[in-house]
């Protein structure tokens, strides 16, 4: 189980660890308790600064997906799964773009074009 | 070195020691050959890890260049003072004679620092990690480790324990009615102290090589496990290395210590009507016979440790094929 990093991207160094953690956790690959490596392990992994990798998980701390503990290290508490059958339809929809041959960073671009275009639904 | 006729003489600081020439060749082509030995396993054994990539044959490279360079000096500093004892050339202080296994040891180690401290940073802008936790427990081999801290261990209690024995700060001494005569080098509080802080830092210097290698970077395109792999075998090289040294240490000790007790177990008087009586103390003599057969034991213990292979499961090389991407 690997993240990536792209020192060329637009999109800082922290959120892309941050947002491929949580991607795993919501995939259920993180699993509660699983330990993730430390801030100087990861970071001399990835060759970049230590504050870098603290962030992110510093960020995920904060969203309650991890939780850091004295010799224990950084620990993954329970995913959150989003309510109803976003979580499901979501997998349906990764599923359909693979089968049609589109690139998983353009399912990303269109995700993302719906969130700005799509009006807000009135709550009930 | 100098040459007198047909023999070769070295110098130290207490004096030269001079044999002639065969007896030389003996003395250098046997350490020539055991060094020989060591690097061409460690070759060996560097050359059966699978290497497909360039980064991989790098790292392979790095690492057994580390190795062999900090076994080299391992070998060289303890072939030294073996031939050093042997031929009559140790050093005058006996302190220092006393603390050159742990010079061994730290000639080990500083070659293993410095092969971290310049391990290959990750580099390109697509970068890779592992995101599964890791330690010095998950490279470090178990029983050398632990044969270490026995020794560790047993060295620091034998030299308390001698040094409340000690009549002196290195000595025993042998009452024989109005005269007394002290016997040493006995390892009191004099080689003690200094051979216990050897011990100390040897043991605290290993661990954090054994940190460095937990923690330096990940080699790039190869499997979590061929990478662990790499450094289980530094780890490896570090952890038999220095249980190597401080079972030479604990023997030391013993031997000194032994030395001292046999020699109080024989004590020739000349008495008055012709001839020697020896009134020496058989229990000391029994003690000092079971500690030197004690150190034989350590020593052979610790080549052991040197030489036994680890389970078959952890010493092949896994696939340096790297693992499937999630991004």
């Amino acid at each position: 189980m690997r993240i990536t990093l792209d020192l060329d991207s637009s999109t800082a160094q922290y959120e892309q660890i941050r947002a491929q953690v949580v991607a795993l956790i919501t995939a259920g690959a993180l699993q509660e308790g699983d330990r993730l490596p430390t801030v100087r392990v990861l970071s001399a992994d990835l060759g970049i600064a230590a504050g870098t990798v603290a962030r992110a998980y510093r960020e995920l701390e904060a969203a309650g997906q991890v939780t850091t503990r004295r010799r224990v290290g950084t620990v993954v508490t329970a995913p959150t799964r989003p309510p109803g059958r976003t979580h499901e339809l979501a997998h349906q929809l990764v599923s359909t773009a693979r089968d049609e041959g589109i690139a998983p960073q353009d399912l990303i671009d269109l995700v993302r074009s719906a969130l700005l275009t799509s009006t807000p639904h009135a709550s009930a | 070195m100098r040459f007198n006729g047909g023999s070769v003489c070295i110098g130290g600081p207490s004096g030269s020691a001079c044999f002639p020439w065969p007896e030389f060749w003996v003395y250098a082509g046997s350490a020539t050959l055991l060094l020989a030995l060591v690097l061409g396993v460690l070759l060996w054994d560097a050359r059966r890890v699978p290497t497909p990539s360039e980064a991989a044959r790098r790292a392979n490279r790095h690492a057994t260049l580390a190795s062999v360079v900090g076994i080299a000096m391992l070998v060289i500093v303890l072939m030294w003072m073996a031939f050093a004892f042997v031929l009559g050339a140790r050093p005058t202080d006996g302190r220092v004679a006393a603390s050159l296994p742990a010079l061994a040891g730290a000639c080990l180690l500083a070659a293993q620092a410095v092969g971290q401290l310049t391990w290959p940073r990750p580099s390109g802008s697509r970068r890779e990690a592992e995101l599964a936790p890791r330690g010095v427990a998950d490279v470090t081999p178990s029983w050398p480790r632990r044969l270490g801290i026995v020794w560790a261990g047993a060295s620091l209690v034998l030299l308390g324990v001698f040094a409340l024995v000690a009549d002196g700060p290195r000595s025993l001494v042998r009452e024989a009615g109005r005269y007394s005569e002290a016997i040493g080098p006995y390892p009191g509080w004099y080689y003690g102290v200094p051979m216990a802080l050897a011990v100390l830092v040897t043991v605290g210097a290993a661990e954090l090589v054994l940190r460095m290698i937990a923690t330096r970077p990940a080699v790039a395109g190869v499997s979590a496990e061929w990478d662990l792999h790499l450094r289980r075998r530094s780890a490896a090289h570090v952890t038999r290395g220095i249980q190597l040294v401080l079972a030479i240490t604990v023997a030391g000790i013993l031997v000194a210590a032994g030395w001292v007790h046999l020699s109080l177990g024989h004590d020739y008087v000349e008495l008055a009507s012709g001839g020697f009586a020896d009134e020496g103390s058989p229990a000391q003599g029994y003690l000092g016979g079971a500690l030197l057969i004690a150190a034989l034991c350590v020593v052979l213990v610790g080549l052991a440790g040197v030489v036994i292979p680890q389970g078959r499961g952890r010493r092949k090389a896994p696939a340096a094929v790297g693992a499937t991407v999630i991004s």
